[in-house]
């Protein structure tokens, strides 16, 4: 286990005034005294540590430093490790750079805890007078009598001479107060003292999870959580970006790639622009009366855009709207912070066909991400994942190499990643046709036909010429069986036999080696509402 | 009736500091923490930049200086100024041989020079002038207009956007007969 990386503040302060060293908060203790009797209660879990330092800057390299540090810090808001600045324990022998173990007479780290490496007493620092300062965490401390070896997380970046350098505790802080003062004598001349405050890390290290999640098309869901103490990016959700395609509505050949962003012209009228190209779309979806807090956008299958937004003036509608074939369509159900995905940017491998148009979002009181499909006219809820550390927002989803990621934030304000496992090619899925191939030399062949449940509406296509011969399975409903026509010609062979069970609807296709010079097409209990064609063209071709 | 936008052109005031009484320079963040009763934290930044506010004092004022600034202390307190930021002064590396080009002799405080910026150039015995950067590369500043060349070691402010606070008591913004003026500037 490591350490979070934190920022380390190892810029020395000034020792002219020495560092003062206290409690915050009073203790957190109190006292109740009944008669005589008096009661000592310790209220709060911890007592921070107050760290009080000075520090001076001779140089406009050494201000600009500390200054971009403050500003890095942002007052209160983030964490850092930062050196006591004293001798807490000492060296039992010198090391020397590359070094992973140090030896330290009797500092007592073997009695810390091993699972939490960031806890006070597993983080150290080291400094030489000449100005080199590490931070380390202590793997582990083993204790061999009168020392104590530590196991380094990072090899020593300089030597350590035992006589003259200084070992001790860093701490995980942050500063006390969101307002610093400067003291400039001249440009780059400055003072500054500074106040820290320890806070308290009872995460072990980053959380990485396997949680159980649906499938969403030929994506599987997220399988990794990672939640990190990073501060969360600052995030506009008033302009969101998606992935989509290169030129808005026309069809393309490969997975979307080029970046969009949206953005509201007033308060009333959205216009999505290509990154690229900047191919600008003043777009018509956005139909609410007033500025939303939260838009995202998304594209759908036929290369159009769709805008998920949180409804104005209510507290936890998402209204979608969307296109579905051709005509403007919407939809409000409840939840927050939408998060539109079109699983084709995901990989190339992926057809169309087989990406999935998705919103993301949360509700409240519920530690799940939710999503609804744009194939169920986002009118299912569907959960994407139960998550093991509760969401709070959702940010973003963005394709990272061949998994989609889906940044947010956890409900303890840490910035947090939900990542798919990597895709995997259509045909392993056992949801796909069963298809058998058998060798052979034919003249001709039969081509399957995909039926779904719920479209049922396969094009079948035969055409001529020397193939491996295919076998095919194609499981239909009840009622929705393919008509099949059938051109006839002169052909060698090919014999397709259909059967229909009555209790397990499916049809089998079989292609038997032989010669024959007809065509035998068997097709049962047609549902009148299904009328899937089939075409059989006559040619010379290489491949099926 | 119009009212004057006075974002679009700004004033550029430099007053420049007495040294011996020191530039105060404070960095103001919001956030706000909570602190639960076992310990834990949650910790959030409420702005991605500081503000700054600068106080300073400048002396040498005569009697009759010290009355006419009262006056125009009252137009600057009106609007935000483009003020220098007297504490963020770099030194030109070299002599500048063209009124378009200078170069500092370290970068910049990172994100805090907002292209284009407004700089004043100082040299004790050219004195200062505003120009306008339009470019910077590494340390290489492009400039626009004309100007001084300034040489090398000279002072280069960067300006900032800032309105005037009032001292605690107006009346406490000059002091007439030592002839000092205390200046308070916030960034907006």
């Amino acid at each position: 286990m490591s350490r979070k990386a934190y920022e380390d503040l190892t810029i020395e302060p000034d020792f002219t005034d020495p560092p003062t060293y206290g409690l915050a908060g009073a203790g957190g203790r109190r006292d109740t005294a009944v008669g005589q009797g008096q009661q000592y209660a310790a209220w709060r879990g911890s007592t921070q540590l107050a760290l009080g330092f000075g520090f001076r800057c001779s140089s406009n390299v050494e201000a600009t430093a500390l200054r971009e540090a403050l500003n890095r810090i942002r007052g209160r808001s983030s964490a850092f490790y930062l050196p006591s600045w004293q001798r807490d324990f000492r060296l039992a022998a010198s090391a020397t750079a590359g070094d992973t173990t140090i030896s330290i007479i009797d500092g007592g780290l073997s009695d810390m805890t091993t699972n939490r490496p960031d806890t006070e007493g597993r983080v150290i620092f080291v400094a030489t007078p000449a100005g080199s300062v590490q931070i380390l965490g202590v793997e582990t401390a083993v204790d061999d009598g009168a020392n104590e070896t530590l196991t380094l997380d990072q090899p020593l970046r300089f030597d350590l001479d035992q006589s003259r350098d200084m070992i001790g505790f860093a701490y995980l802080v942050r500063l006390a107060a969101d307002e610093a003062t400067w003291d400039y004598d001249a440009p780059g001349q400055a003072s500054i003292p500074l106040r820290f405050v320890t806070v308290k890390n009872r995460r072990e290290v980053d959380t990485a999870d396997t949680v159980a999640s649906e499938q969403i098309g030929e994506l599987h869901a997220a399988e990794i959580v990672v939640a990190t103490d990073e501060d969360p990016v600052l995030v506009q959700f008033l302009t969101p970006s998606a992935i989509g395609p290169n030129v808005y509505g026309a069809a393309q050949a490969q997975n979307y790639s080029a970046t969009w962003t949206a953005s509201f012209i007033d308060d009333t009228t959205v216009e999505i622009v290509q990154a690229d190209t900047l191919e600008t779309i003043e777009s018509t979806l956005y139909d609410s009366l007033s500025r939303t807090d939260h838009l995202t956008l998304g594209f759908d299958s036929a290369h159009r855009e769709l805008l998920a937004w949180h409804e104005p003036n209510s507290r936890d509608t998402i209204r979608v709207r969307y296109y579905a074939g051709g005509a403007e369509q919407d939809i409000e159900f409840t939840g927050i912070s939408p998060i539109a995905f079109n699983t084709w940017a995901i990989d190339g491998t992926v057809t169309l066909g087989e990406a999935e148009t998705v919103v993301f979002y949360l509700k409240r009181g519920s530690s799940s991400i939710y999503f609804r499909r744009e194939a169920e006219s986002y009118a299912t809820e569907n959960i994407y994942l139960y998550s093991p550390v509760p969401p709070l927002y959702l940010h973003k989803a963005e394709v990272n190499g061949r998994v989609i990621d889906l940044y947010g934030m956890d409900a303890s304000h840490r910035a947090a990643i939900w990542t798919s496992s990597e895709y995997e090619p259509p045909l392993i899925e056992s949801n796909q046709p069963i298809i058998s191939v058998i060798e052979g030399v034919y003249l001709q062949v039969a081509v399957l036909a995909e039926l779904g449940e719920e479209a049922n509406d396969p094009t079948l296509s035969i055409v001529d010429s020397e193939y491996r011969p295919t076998a095919v399975e194609v499981e239909a409903e009840e009622r929705n069986y393919p008509a099949l026509t059938v051109v006839e010609a002169a052909y060698i062979d090919a014999t397709i036999v259909a059967t229909v069970s009555d209790e397990t609807p499916s049809i089998g296709l079989e292609l038997i080696e032989s010669e024959h010079n007809l065509i035998t097409i068997g097709s049962e209990d047609i549902d009148e509402t299904h009328d899937p064609a089939i075409s059989i063209v006559e040619g010379i071709y290489e491949q099926p | 009736m119009s009212f004057t936008d006075t974002l679009d052109s700004p004033q550029r005031v430099a007053i420049e500091p007495d040294w011996r009484m020191r530039v105060s320079l404070q960095q103001i963040f919001a956030g706000s923490v909570t602190t639960a009763v076992a310990g834990p934290e949650q910790r959030q930044a409420k702005r991605e930049k500081p503000i700054y506010r600068m106080s300073y004092a400048r002396g040498g004022l005569t009697a009759e200086q010290a009355r006419r600034r009262l006056q125009e202390i009252r137009s600057e307190y009106r609007q935000p100024s483009t003020v220098p930021v007297w504490p963020d002064g770099i030194q030109l590396q070299n002599s500048m041989t063209v009124a378009t080009a200078a170069l500092l002799d370290i970068l910049p405080i990172d994100g805090e020079w907002q292209l284009p910026i407004d700089l004043y150039f100082w040299d004790r015995t050219l004195g200062g002038e505003w120009r306008t950067c339009t470019a910077i590369s590494t340390r290489d500043l492009t400039l626009d207009g004309t100007g001084q060349l300034y040489p090398a070691g000279s002072w280069v402010f960067p300006g900032r956007l800032m309105v005037r606070e009032p001292e605690e008591s107006s009346l406490a913004s000059v002091d007439l007969e030592a002839g000092v003026e205390y200046l308070t500037y916030r960034t907006l």
